[in-house]
């Protein structure tokens, strides 16, 4: 009767959480077959279930998606992926595809070579990109953009993205001659958490 | 020797249970990850303001209010023509009433700014904001 405890122990002795492997095989075959929704769910259920690194999946899968403002959040909690280039170069799209350039110029400065090399490439190119657009001084019309972006997502309880839009609007508002609403926006900013992972 | 066999059972089943090395699983998905690597959705453009969907930009609001001139300015053409057609009919006729008539409903319904602007899409909730070039060429 000892033995059949003992080999029953075995039985349900496995690492971590039952299923939890199981949800995050399932996430990363969904994610292979292009089915980001269904890669989503399963990891979002691997992550409940204890599996840290799923949180950095279930984020790159929101970035797939085109749920860019999502995707910014999801990562802000994904701490695994801080270190880790690939996803930080999916965080970086994030950004970018919210609108949040100077947060995507920033990431992608950290992926560098890490990557690999069809990612550093694309990396350079998009950083290009950015320092075209960020080259002359930004209008007044687009700290506006921002500084209204990050209230309406305070407002809408989203303090990690009002965060993200509220340090672009400081940002711009600095490369601006007349620092037009630069105090107004620090202002802003200092009332939010402050931002998670790499910034 | 039963107990060997409990044994094997729960190693059996454990085997089965479960869903592969794991290591083997995070490295497929970071192949899949790298594979699947996106690229950024458009060229870079800081925004300047955002208008709600429903709202119009200001392309549409330009060639809708192109649209509504030129139907006001057609249909301005159509009644000076019907009014002085109308006249000639009414002095020809003698007879005023008549003309006033004539002025108002027997002129051709298509110079009605009205008319126009629906036979080109652009009254309220309408779609269509490009006035057809040239109404002769309008379906078949």
């Amino acid at each position: 009767m000892t033995v059949f405890l003992l080999a029953l122990d075995l039985l349900l002795a496995t690492p971590g959480q039952p299923g939890m492997e199981e949800h995050l095989a399932a996430g990363a075959r969904a994610f292979r077959e292009g089915r980001y929704e269904s890669a989503l769910v399963e990891f979002r259920v691997a992550q409940a279930l204890g599996a840290t690194d799923a949180a950095g999946y279930a984020a790159a899968s929101l970035v797939k998606l085109g749920r860019a403002e999502e995707a910014v959040e999801a990562f802000a909690v994904a701490h695994e992926s801080s270190d880790d280039a690939l996803l930080g170069y999916y965080r970086a799209i994030a950004c970018y595809d919210a609108r949040l350039y100077l947060c995507g110029d920033r990431l992608l400065g950290e992926v560098g070579e890490r990557a690999g090399p069809r990612i550093a490439e694309q990396a350079r190119k998009t950083r290009a990109a950015i320092a075209s657009e960020l080259s002359r001084e930004p209008s007044r019309a687009s700290v506006d953009w921002y500084l209204a972006r990050c209230a309406e997502r305070r407002a809408d309880g989203r303090p990690v993205l009002a965060g993200a839009y509220c340090d672009e609007a400081v940002a711009l508002a600095g490369k601006r001659g007349d620092r037009y609403r630069l105090a107004e926006a620090a202002a802003q900013r200092a009332a939010l958490p402050a931002a998670s992972g790499p910034r | 020797m039963p107990a060997f066999h409990a044994f094997v059972l729960a190693a059996v089943l454990a085997a089965g249970d479960a869903p592969g090395d794991p290591a083997a699983v995070r490295a497929a998905m970071r192949e899949a990850l790298r594979e699947a690597a996106p690229l950024p959705s458009a060229r870079p453009v800081l925004p300047e303001g955002a208008l709600p969907a429903a709202q119009m930009t200001d392309a549409r609001r330009t060639m809708k209010r192109d649209a509504e001139r030129m139907a006001i300015e057609h249909a301005k053409k159509g009644a000076s023509q019907a009014r002085h057609d109308a006249r000639g009919e009414g002095t020809r006729r003698g007879n005023a009433d008549e003309m006033m008539h004539g002025d108002r409903e027997g002129g051709d319904p298509s110079c009605d700014p009205a008319e126009m602007m629906r036979s080109r899409g652009t009254m309220p909730g309408g779609d269509h904001t490009m006035p057809a070039p040239d109404p002769r060429h309008r379906g078949m």
